[in-house]
């Protein structure tokens, strides 16, 4: 006699499931943050006029902040990469003591309140040590003052844009396998012949995203450069300074506008380091 | 030639002690044992990537243990074959030539030589990532002999191709490794990799390395025996037969004595070691069991390659 084989049983409409319970709580919980920002961009283009616009970016001093600005962080973001290469290899390919230590401290600019930070390199550089300070050999031995110039304003942005070029660098080298490096030392490599000629190449992508959020958190950054550079006008002021200063002398029109520049470098700037890491990526 | 000398290595949790094996000049050496045991530990101290805690490893007599990788001269084609994703087939080929600053001339016609061998000329231009697994083997292992290396180490790096194409891969490595006569020691699962390929065998057990079986020269200045088993005898009417190994340079050509002296059939009607019909034999050295070999098919011929097995206990 034919039996039925189990999997050839009708199919009940009452056993069929569905992902819409998954795709509706994902799509509305993330939803929930893209709105926020998406509105907070809006309000701030609500709120200003085309002529308020154009009229603060005209001002000579908030041009001064802007060039400032341009050119702070990118010495910032390349200073970053140069140290957050080596050291995110380091971190990644080797198990040393203290490798946690090492670890930890790269964190602590990340997770440090940025006046703290401020403040910890005001300190550092004017504290007497047997008559010996940093900030005047500096000035007098290098001719080279920091505090309050804009060496400070890079060296605020470094110190906080530093430790995140590290993390994507150190999460760059753990995505790549070590092997070929492995290989190409028995090929004839030394250690550094094999970081530069095999596991740098696969990391141009890494470097790329590494630069782009140094370069981003380099000018949002604003409370170490207020401690430790000021917000001197035509000196020491970036564009983040301005908001503030136009804020603090009640110009909150120059202020939302400056706040929309920013969002508009960093959207130029996040796009353009995009297209070239993909550049770079698929060569 | 390979050698290790009492090699302890320490990598982690897990340890190897007193590991001693030599591989002569020329030899191709298949080195087999379970998943786990640390074939590719010793395979890493081998060409320097793995620092040992004690003993000595010799590359032609000259103790290289703690020299850098890149001065031992070792060519190495690791499992994942860890080729360098940002670079095409030529650059492959040429990468340890352009480290030892050899002239351009010189660069190309390797290269081209190589490639020719490998049958990947037409690749040469093609990214990594455009190559199918045959032909990224193919540049693996082209990369590891460019530079002319003292010993070859292959850590089963057919283990991921079809049968055709492994099938293809072992004729390839046979003409390469025989042509050039590098010193080679390959880490495979594969029996049939073996039988294929080793001229000698090793099996790493608990930390130990063992079925170390003469060398293919010089076996005729021994005093070589082969037993049959059970229904054989009746068959050859005896159970140990003395081999004339006068004119013999290699343990295969022992089992064509066997099949000359006793017939074709012969092979057929041997024994697997639970007393099974197989084609298999005991070979003895010296009066001790070195070698227990079993055919997977035909008769035994001159130039069979024989893979030679741990010795078995109480044989």
């Amino acid at each position: 006699m034919f039996s039925r084989s189990p999997s050839s049983a009708p199919l009940d409409q009452r056993h069929r499931r569905s992902d819409i319970d998954f795709f509706l709580i994902t799509g509305v919980l993330s939803g929930c943050y893209i709105l926020l920002i998406v509105l907070l961009l809006g309000a701030d283009l609500f709120f200003t006029s085309f002529h308020d616009f154009r009229e603060a970016l005209l001002k000579p001093e908030i041009q001064a902040a802007f060039w400032m600005t341009l050119k702070t962080c990118t010495v910032a973001a390349i200073l970053s990469i140069w140290v957050a290469t080596p050291l995110g290899y380091i971190l990644s390919r080797f198990k040393f003591p203290g490798d946690w230590l090492i670890d930890t401290i790269v964190d602590i600019p990340i997770v440090l309140p940025p006046l703290v930070l401020g403040l910890s390199l005001l300190i550092l550089f004017h504290l007497p040590i047997n008559g010996w300070e940093l900030e005047a050999w500096f000035r007098n031995d290098l001719g080279f003052p920091v505090t309050y110039r804009w060496p400070a304003v890079v060296l605020a942005q470094f110190a906080v844009s530093g430790a995140f070029a590290v993390r994507t660098m150190r999460v760059t080298f753990d995505q790549i396998d070590p092997r070929a490096e492995d290989v190409a030392r028995t090929l004839g490599c030394t250690r550094s012949q094999a970081f530069l000629s095999v596991a740098l190449p696969q990391a141009s992508r890494g470097m790329t995203a590494a630069v782009t959020i140094a370069w981003a958190r380099a000018l949002g950054e604003f409370g170490p450069i207020l401690v430790f550079a000021g917000a001197t006008r035509f000196r020491t002021e970036v564009l983040s300074t301005t908001v503030f200063l136009e804020l603090s002398i009640g110009n909150l029109e120059a202020a939302v506008a400056v706040s929309l520049l920013m969002v508009a470098m960093a959207m130029v700037i996040l796009l353009l380091l995009r297209l070239i890491g993909g550049g770079l990526s698929s060569s | 030639m390979i050698e290790l000398k009492n090699v302890s290595i320490q990598a982690g949790d897990f340890r190897l002690k007193n590991v001693s094996f030599k591989i002569e000049t020329g030899e191709y050496a298949v080195f087999m044992g379970r998943t786990g045991r640390g074939k590719t530990t010793i395979l890493e101290s081998i060409c320097g990537l793995r620092r040992i805690t004690s003993g000595e490893i010799l590359v032609h007599g000259v103790d290289v243990s703690d020299w850098m990788p890149g001065d031992r001269g070792i060519g190495y084609v690791p499992q994942d074959l860890a080729l360098f994703p940002k670079m095409n087939v030529d650059e492959h080929l040429s990468f340890a030539l352009k480290l030892r600053k050899q002239p351009t001339n010189k660069i190309q016609k390797r290269v081209s030589s190589l490639a020719d061998q490998l049958a990947i000329t037409h690749l040469l231009k093609r990214s990594i990532n455009d190559l199918s697994g045959g032909e990224k083997q193919r540049v693996a292992l082209g990369r590891a002999i460019s530079f002319e290396p003292n010993a070859l180490l292959l850590d089963e790096p057919f283990s991921a191709l079809d049968e055709q194409t492994r099938q293809e891969m072992h004729n390839l490595l046979k003409k390469i490794t025989s042509e050039s006569g590098v010193t080679t020691l390959h880490v495979t699962h594969s029996e049939e990799e073996a039988v294929a390929l080793a001229d000698r065998r090793y099996s790493l057990e608990d930390g130990v390395v063992i079925g170390q079986n003469s060398p293919k020269k010089g076996i005729h200045d021994m005093n070589i025996k082969v037993r049959f088993e059970a229904q054989l005898r009746q068959a050859a009417g005896t159970d140990i037969a003395d081999i004339d190994l006068e004119e013999s340079n290699s343990i295969s050509r022992v089992f064509s004595v066997v099949s000359e002296q006793f017939g074709k059939d012969v092979s057929s009607r041997l024994l697997d070691q639970d007393g099974n019909p197989q084609k298999s034999l005991l070979v003895f050295v010296n009066d001790q069991p070195v070698a227990y070999d079993c055919f997977t098919e035909g008769t035994l011929n001159d130039g069979d390659i024989v893979s030679i097995l741990p010795p078995i206990a109480g044989g």
